[in-house]
């Protein structure tokens, strides 16, 4: 009886371990407060005295969980911060909950970070969270990368190039289906775009997940969707896609034979950008520290490596350039929703 | 002839690598912290592998996709422990389990109720291999065939199997059943982003997870059963703990064979489609169990059968789950679309060449998939005994450490007390069911099943141009869709007929 009662309590001691480990411990932030105010304050130059929160906002396992875990990881193994990082997964409401946790941390707190998104600008624009995506709500530290896309059909189809499509789309309007992933997403936005621009109808199916999203185009319910570049090169391999254009800043590695939008003389570019937000009221110190830790993260073999085998584009901006860049998207994100909606 | 003598020269490739002890190490790792970690409340293998994600950074490929995928077949059953011991399923596809692995479990024959699990899920995992090893590059295709409109209809099948829950009152099980429905609709909206029942709670916005009510309605409820009557409390006295007595015998092995194969096929077909196949294939599995036992109606009390089909069909739902994974690059589930993710990190990318350049990869996972059956099956003989002391336990003891794991695991969800209210929230509801003779599990499957309904029925209806004519007319849908009243009409006209039957009889 003893035996299994000292065997349950280690069973319970180590699944509490277990658990937290899992969600990263948010209880080791508060422990070392106090001083910090005072040292920000005179401090010519501001170095972290406690363990950091980074925020992660997305499920485990997710695109934006595993960079900021490999970030994290770059950071320790190459000693870059003399405090511990930790990821704090708070996941809910497409990033919503993840982002009102940062700010409940207060304006002005110095020691949690959170990873941006589509959703980021998406959410608050459709009313749906307490905050903005702009300086009211978030100081802007550094902006890492970009997620690039291709426009993809469904081979079988026969359409040769991006003027196919719209040649297409023009004689039969409502009848070209065109994937995606959520609603308010950055699928959803250059779909509008595309019909915008081309003066179409092609007709938006949300999808719960990429993976669904594939399996419906792959077998022709659907016939159009944005890709990311490894998608789109293993199915053109396949004969079963074809990519038509990338909406990106200049050509993918990857795919090489597939010109932009821009080339194309179409005005877009628009990508998933991925920067570093914190609460707003920043000292400036605490801003340019957080910007110079992120360069040098993002000047890293390893990063680079990661960048790479995940076929984004390393688009590193510090803190000044970020806000401008980010208020330029917000601009964007704003126009591209209100045409989602009609 | 020479595809099989091919897929034979491939698989001793696979079997050589295994032989490697590293590699068979990091199998072992994986299987053991799987089953550790699926046994944990609210934990479950998409989570598990998140986790230790990580772990294998700077491992080869090989090795790391086989550790990780011991720990999503370790998760697959160290779920069912739960679910038969403490009434706490792990995850969607061990809602089932509870059925009639807890009631086994409460008259003293847990161990048969965990040792069949273990059997049922290795026989499905070995014979799922064998399909998966042989079929997957034909049958990879049969996968796409599973547009928003077929899928529509698998849902519906699925929610058909409300009545094979039902117990005592069909009203009842109906009651429960739609709660369970308007559970599903809060949240945002799917198709338009509209807020529905949400009252400004952010947490509210991605809707009510399964876990919080499973944890609720099934571990807390029964805590609280628990704690108030200390009868109840089991005596496993050490004779039924002989090694013998735990494993089923032959006369249940004979009951059960039929349905465990059953289970197989059907986790294995359903597997394979994207979206929450293994989820459905358990439901249904234990429905038709239900429905073609010779003792049906005792479905509910403890029969062993009820446990070995669901158990069946989730586990070979993983290997059917990972034909698209690895063939198509479409991952099928939550857990495959993080296994997914791991394997493009170690720059292997799934899809239709990962065969051809990925060889020792692909059929080094396939001999570890045999491998790691065999590794689970013999860690849950050596820990059964262990695990049903724990039933030895006095129930004040139990109780409150089994609350403390329910509670951690409510809060690792989001890690917020959001999610840790709502399971407290849904024990009081599922105590007051209990009471009133309310089902759970219909409420559960409701849940999980009307999210998904509800958004592949209206996307159908958008490919569609808004016709359901178009939607009928694809001859899958119409097949699934007329299999649905079948089994929705199935026993009342039954009845219908036997009682006309027996008029007849007594007035000749």
């Amino acid at each position: 009886m003893k035996r299994i009662k000292r065997g349950l309590l280690l069973l319970l001691a180590v699944s509490m371990m277990l658990s937290l480990v899992a969600c990263g411990g948010a209880q080791t932030a508060n422990q070392s407060g106090g001083s910090q105010a005072a040292e920000a304050s005179t401090a010519e130059e501001w170095v972290p005295t406690k363990d950091i929160e980074f925020v992660i906002p997305f499920a485990a396992g997710g695109g934006n969980d595993i960079m900021v875990r490999k970030i994290i990881d770059i950071i320790q193994r190459n000693k870059l911060c003399p405090v511990n990082v930790v990821p704090v997964s708070k996941p809910g409401g497409s990033g919503v909950v993840g982002y009102t946790y940062l700010s409940s941390k207060g304006k002005g707190y110095e020691y949690a970070l959170a990873s941006t998104s589509a959703s980021f600008y998406t959410q608050p624009l459709t009313g749906n969270s307490p905050f903005t995506p702009d300086e009211k709500s978030f100081s802007f530290v550094a902006h890492l990368c970009k997620d690039p896309v291709v426009l993809t059909s469904v081979a079988s189809l026969g359409f040769k190039s991006l003027d196919d499509i719209v040649t297409y789309a023009k004689a039969h309007p409502g009848e070209l289906k065109y994937a995606g992933t959520g609603i308010a997403s950055d699928d959803a936005i250059i779909m509008a775009m595309l019909n915008d621009l081309y003066d179409i109808n092609l007709v938006y199916v949300p999808y719960d997940s990429a993976g669904e999203m594939l399996t419906a185009l792959l077998g022709g319910q659907v016939e159009l969707a944005v890709l990311t570049p490894a998608e789109s090169i293993e199915h053109m391999k396949s004969g079963t896609l074809t990519p038509h254009a990338a909406s990106a800043d200049e050509r993918l590695s990857l795919l090489p034979d597939v010109p932009t939008f821009l080339e194309l003389g179409v005005d877009m570019n628009h990508q998933q950008s991925r920067g570093i937000v914190m609460n707003p009221d920043l000292d400036e110190n605490v801003q340019a520290y957080y910007s110079d830790l992120f360069r040098r993260v993002s000047e890293t073999e390893d990063w680079k490596q990661f960048i790479n085998s995940n076929n984004m584009t390393n688009s590193f901006m510090d803190y000044k350039q970020y806000a401008e860049f980010s208020n330029g998207l917000k601009e964007k994100y704003t126009t591209y929703l209100s045409l989602v909606k009609k | 002839m020479d595809y099989i003598s091919e897929v034979f020269s491939n698989m001793s490739m696979g079997f050589q690598l295994m032989a490697d002890p590293i590699i068979l190490l990091y199998c072992f790792a994986g299987v053991v912290l799987g089953a550790f970690i699926g046994a944990l409340p609210g934990l479950g293998p998409s989570c598990g592998i998140a986790i230790l994600l990580p772990a294998t950074y700077g491992m080869d490929p090989t090795s790391g996709i086989i550790m990780l995928c011991g720990i999503y077949y370790g998760a697959m059953y160290g779920g069912s422990i739960t679910a038969i011991l403490i009434n706490v399923p792990g995850d969607a596809a061990s809602v089932c389990t509870t059925l009639d692995g807890y009631p086994m479990a409460r008259r003293g024959e847990g161990g048969k109720a965990l040792g069949m699990s273990a059997f049922s899920s290795f026989i499905a995992g070995t014979i799922g291999t064998i399909m998966f090893m042989f079929l997957a590059p034909f049958i990879a295709k049969y996968a796409l065939t599973f547009g928003a409109s077929e899928f529509f209809a698998l849902m519906l099948l699925g929610l058909t199997s409300v009545a094979g829950m039902a117990g005592k009152s069909l009203s009842k099980a109906f009651l429960a059943a739609l709660m369970g429905l308007f559970i599903s609709v809060i949240g945002l909206d799917l198709i338009t982003g509209q807020q529905r029942f949400v009252f400004g709670n952010v947490n509210l916005y991605s809707g009510i997870d399964f876990i919080p009510l499973a944890m609720g309605v099934f571990g807390m409820t029964e805590l609280m059963l628990t704690s108030k009557a200390d009868e109840i409390h089991i005596d496993v006295d050490k004779a039924t703990l002989k090694i013998r007595n735990l494993f089923p015998n032959k006369k249940e092995w004979k009951i059960c064979m039929p349905h465990i194969m059953s289970g197989t096929f059907l986790g294995f077909g359903l597997g394979m489609i994207p979206g929450n196949g293994a989820t459905v294939a358990s439901f249904l599995a234990y429905d038709l169990a239900k429905r073609t036992s010779h003792r049906g109606k005792e479905f509910g009390t403890g029969c062993i059968e009820g446990v070995a089909a669901p158990e069946a069909a989730n586990n070979s739902a993983v290997s059917g789950a990972l034909i698209p994974m690895l063939t198509l690059g479409v991952p099928g589930s939550a857990a495959t679309a993080v296994l997914m993710g791991a394997l493009m990190m170690m720059n292997v990318t799934p899809g239709p060449f990962l065969f051809s350049d990925h060889p020792e990869t692909a059929w080094g996972l396939i001999a570890s998939m045999y491998i790691g059956n065999i590794i689970m099956v013999v860690l849950a003989c050596v820990c059964l005994g262990l695990f049903v002391k724990i039933l030895n336990v006095k129930p004040h003891t139990l109780n409150a450490v089994v609350l403390a794991f329910i509670l951690i695991g409510a809060y690792t969800l989001q890690n917020s007390m959001f999610t840790v209210g709502l399971t407290v929230f849904f024990s009081v509801l599922g105590y007051f069911m209990k009471k009133l003779g309310v089902p759970a599990a219909p409420m559960v499957l409701a849940l999980v099943l009307g999210a998904l309904t509800e958004s592949s029925l209206r996307r159908a209806l958008i490919i569609a141009d808004s016709n359901f004519l178009n939607m009928l007319s694809r001859p899958i849908t119409a097949v699934i869709l007329v299999l649905v009243v079948l089994m929705a009409f199935s026993a009342p006209l039954k009845n219908l007929f036997l009682n006309r039957k027996n008029k007849n009889a007594v007035h000749s």
